[in-house]
């Protein structure tokens, strides 16, 4: 059990692709910390080099307080699980997970119990004497974390392990494996490119982008206290809708529509105080906006309505609200056709607006999150 | 030099010495040959000539007819080796049922060793004794038995060494055409289909292009060992009647074994190599095209 | 697997067509097996017919009595099986770094080896004698072994790059996670999981020592004479000896057909070198 150190990472490729820029944070010992972004962000290169399989470019790797910039994937005392697996497909299940075991040296018996206790943890005990190529992708994985956890690593590292298996099983196995984390108490290092899944299991989230931090925190933070316009618009689904608007003293301009802003919001983030015509990038959350017909807010604008999807626990509505939209940045995000991009709303399911409407939207203006225009930061 | 540089060092090296042995010196030994006279047997008398043997083999009537005759040799065997064992994959997969009983037997010929694919055709097409002729004068071809002289026609016999060499390696070509041809997605087929392509235009537009580097493959591949064909040849004709059948591999062989002359042979060796890498770098430019280096 | 044809009769014609020219295909082979299996005097007689009068083993009598036969046989599985040896060793790790150690070094590599593919047998044949002769390596099994190497390495390194690529990095890297070295994870991981396609490259090797005639040829006489050579020799200045010539011929090339019909399955997949990913 140990924390991990990354102190100033580059990681620069022979072409001179520099895909990882002065990565600096710390993983607490015992804790369980996802890496997310889209693809391309450099999760998966940051999960490689703390591994040991890519070489740091610059920079400190420290695992307990070794430094191991150096040191062989092998001497690192962590054990990884890859996003496919990589069972050995000429071993049994029992051999796989009994490999690592025999390359440390154990002796026969401690090399017994640990098989028979991580097939019991893993409930794979049945299995123990089949080949990987007999077994389901659900149970390949549960291999791959007994291959993991035999070990009894200081670290555990997961690159995307639950991609390849179909929805529900990943609801499942997402569940199954934040308590065998909790349960075992080793730090884990999780990659995945899916923010539900880091906003589930991560005691703590770091959002990566084009190389560089963006943010490192509680799932809770990252919600309600985004740093920047892509995390904000990253985290949460259906993403935040992001606006240019207008900030004149309490009044905020979007579009066609203004309305005050309550003072809550000046309380949280003083330097909105005195703000005279100040161009500001507003967001607001889907959930925050709701039919104000059920719902009258202090707040409120108007939009057209141009499609109604109800789910039954509540309605998506996509509405055009009448100013400039901003692009969160997202590489992964499905690029619009045209200027138009619709803004998506949660409405409660007692809502009856339908296409083609205009409508009155109230909006939980203490939900209103706000962010420089030309740094995209947040305004605090 | 970091750890993985140098286990992949480490990994390359008994090849690279192998090959740089066995190959890269050897190749070396013969161009440096090729600019002198001397003689086989006595490789340490040698005296320095610069062009003069290349001049000599260039210039040389034998050595300019055993070039054409392997050109003659193989662009006549691999025209028929390419669409016997093209139009065979074809037939294979066009098949209803299971192909592969089909396909293993077919690939007999490939588990014959040239020598002995050399000698069986030369039974067969030998005067007197040959089969082929009894079997053509039978079906009614020819008039009798004795009425094409298969090898030992000047003429024709340099085209008649060739079937040994169809037989033999027609299998190669079908068997790999066939493992292209059922690479092709059947998607792509079928939405051809239903936009209306009928199956020559289907095979024409979908097919023959996807199958343009498993082409560029066997013609290079193939293209290149009938140039290179010794024992198939040797083994049936020894370069006769009088040199007819006389390939420039059998000529370098000639020049080199019988004549003594290690100088000229190394100097037409050099140049062979040559016109081969050069015909394989077209031929894989022109034909294959390659989409990822 | 296969689109059914619109109607059944193109279907059976298709399956007949296969059927003849597959037939077709093996008749000469079957015509050197009923030679042999004549007795001497018929082998040669006009007309000639397709199937011996009387069946009789003298042919392969007469070609296993005399020293010569067995001995080059015997030269021949030495040198076939130690090329074999030689060239796996010397193709499987330089084809492993070459397929998932990429690197330009490994690029230019493989394409030197490409290219000695290139080189026609009997250019090389010529400054081998040459070395051979200087290593005092004529007309031994080392000499020989060392020139069938040449021609087959470059050929097992092809073979081997298209199979290990099919094996997935990953499966290298968890070995290295798990505890291995590099060359720990080669040799406990990745090699038992090629043991196909070794197997595969292994038989192409020693199938083309086996066949191999043009080194032999110039680089042997007496001592370590192969079987191709002395099947060549029954051409003597007596005339040929057909009828012990098909039985030699039958004897040599029997090996070779009965190992790869065991390996069928492997061999039809070991030509589809793409597809290996399966």
């Amino acid at each position: 059990m140990a924390g991990i150190e990354l102190r100033n990472i580059n990681k620069v490729y022979g072409n001179n692709f520099h895909a990882l820029h002065d990565l600096n944070f710390d993983i607490r010992d015992g804790e369980f910390m996802v890496f997310v972004g889209p693809s391309g962000c450099g999760k998966s290169t940051a999960l490689r080099m703390i591994a040991g399989l890519e070489s740091i470019s610059s920079g400190e790797l420290r695992i307990g307080d070794r430094v191991v910039n150096h040191v062989d994937p092998k001497d690192r005392d962590i054990a990884m699980v890859f996003q496919s697996y990589a069972l050995y497909p000429h071993k049994t299940v029992r051999e796989n997970i009994v490999f690592p075991l025999i390359m440390a040296g154990l002796p026969k018996s401690d090399i017994a119990s640990r098989v028979n206790e991580a097939a019991r943890i893993l409930e794979l005990t049945a299995l123990l004497d089949r080949k990987p190529a007999l077994l389901s992708g659900g149970q390949r994985q549960r291999v791959a974390m007994g291959r993991a956890i035999v070990r009894k690593p200081a670290a555990f590292l997961m690159d995307e392990p639950l991609s390849n298996l179909d929805a529900k099983l990943r609801v499942q196995m997402r569940a199954e494996i934040a308590s065998l984390q909790r349960k075992l108490n080793v730090t884990t290092i999780y990659v995945t490119h899916d923010q539900v899944e880091a906003m589930t299991m991560g005691d703590r989230v770091a959002v990566m982008k084009g190389g560089i931090l963006q943010q490192v925190d509680t799932p809770q933070n990252l919600y309600s206290r985004p740093d920047n316009v892509f995390v904000a618009a990253f985290i949460g689904s259906p993403s935040m809708n992001l606006y240019d608007a207008v900030l004149d003293g309490r009044t905020l301009t979007l579009g066609s529509n203004s309305f005050e802003v309550p003072d809550q919001v000046f309380k949280c983030r003083p330097s909105l105080n005195g703000a005279s015509n100040r161009r500001v990038i507003v967001g607001i959350r889907p959930e925050h906006m709701d039919d104000a017909a059920i719902r009258p807010s202090s707040a409120e604008i108007s939009a057209s309505v141009t499609l109604v999807e109800a789910l039954g626990s509540e309605s998506m509505v996509h509405l055009n609200i009448d100013a400039p939209w901003v692009d969160a940045g997202d590489p992964d995000a499905v690029a619009e056709i045209g200027d138009e991009k619709a803004a998506v709303a949660r409405f409660s399911p007692k809502s009856t607006v339908r296409a083609g409407d205009i409508a009155r939207i109230a909006v939980d203006a203490e939900e209103l999150h706000f962010f420089e225009p030309d740094t995209r930061t947040s305004i605090w | 030099m970091s750890a993985e540089n140098r286990f992949v060092l480490c990994m390359l090296a008994p090849a690279i010495v192998i090959l740089g042995l066995l190959v890269a010196y050897p190749v070396g030994l013969l161009v440096f040959n090729s600019f002198f006279k001397v003689d086989t047997i006595t490789p340490y008398i040698r005296e320095w000539v610069g062009l003069q043997n290349y001049i000599e083999a260039l210039t040389s009537k034998r050595v300019a007819e055993s070039a054409l005759r392997t050109i003659q040799y193989s662009i006549f065997a691999l025209f028929f080796e390419f669409t016997f064992g093209f139009g065979a994959a074809l037939l294979f997969s066009a098949m209803r049922g299971d192909s592969r009983w089909h396909r293993t037997i077919f690939a007999l010929p490939l588990m014959v060793p040239p020598i002995v694919a050399g000698l069986l055709w030369r039974f067969l097409l030998v005067g007197n004794i040959g089969l082929l002729n009894y079997g053509l004068a039978r079906l009614g071809l020819i008039s009798d038995p004795d009425a094409i002289a298969w090898l030992s026609s000047e003429d024709i016999v340099i085209y008649s060494v060739s079937f040994a060499d169809i037989w033999l390696t027609t299998s190669f070509v079908a068997l790999v055409s066939y493992a292209g041809l059922t690479n092709i997605p059947r998607d792509l087929l079928e939405a051809a289909r239903i936009d209306g392509a009928n199956a020559l235009r289907r095979f024409w537009h979908v097919t023959l292009p996807l199958m343009r580097p498993v082409i560029a493959v066997i013609v290079i591949v193939r293209g290149v060992d009938a140039a290179k064909t010794f024992d198939l040849i040797w083994i049936q004709t020894q370069g006769g009647p009088h040199h007819a059948s006389e390939v420039f591999s059998m000529n370098i062989y000639q020049r080199m074994v019988r004549f003594g002359d290690l100088g000229e042979a190394s100097a037409s060796g050099t140049l062979f190599l040559i016109v081969m890498m050069v015909l394989a770098a077209a031929a894989y430019w022109k034909i294959w095209r390659p989409t990822h280096a | 697997m296969h689109n059914p044809p619109r109607l059944n009769i193109g279907g059976a014609v298709i399956n007949a067509a296969a059927l003849v020219l597959v037939l077709s295909y093996a008749v000469p082979y079957v015509y050197l097996l009923m030679t042999a299996v004549k007795p001497a005097a018929d082998v040669q007689q006009i007309p000639p017919s397709f199937f011996p009068a009387v069946l009789s083993l003298e042919n392969f009598r007469e070609v296993l009595r005399s020293s010569t036969l067995p001995r080059a046989f015997v030269s021949s599985l030495l040198v076939a099986v130690l090329t074999t040896a030689l060239s796996l060793l010397v193709a499987v790790p330089a084809a492993y770094v070459a397929t998932l150690y990429r690197r330009r070094i490994t690029t230019l590599f493989l394409l030197f080896a490409l290219v000695t593919r290139m080189v026609p047998s009997v250019s090389l044949g010529v400054p081998l004698f040459q070395l051979l002769k200087s290593m005092g390596l004529l007309d031994t099994v080392p000499g020989l072994v060392l020139a069938h190497t040449s021609a087959a390495v470059p050929l097992a390194l092809l073979l081997m790059s298209a199979f290990f690529e099919g094996v997935p990095k990953e499966l290298e890297e968890a070995a290295r996670m798990d505890g291995c070295t590099r060359l720990q994870a080669f040799r406990k991981i990745i090699l038992p999981v090629m043991t196909g396609g070794i197997s595969v490259t292994a038989l192409f090797t020693f199938i083309t020592s086996w066949n191999e005639f043009l080194y032999a040829l110039l680089l042997t006489s007496e001592a370590t004479k192969t079987a191709p050579i002395v099947i060549a020799e029954y051409n003597s200045v007596y005339g040929l000896a057909w009828g012990a010539m098909t039985a030699a011929a039958v004897l040599y090339s029997l090996p070779v057909i009965v190992i790869t019909l065991a390996l069928q399955k492997q061999i039809v997949g070991g030509l589809t070198f793409g597809a290996v990913k399966g």
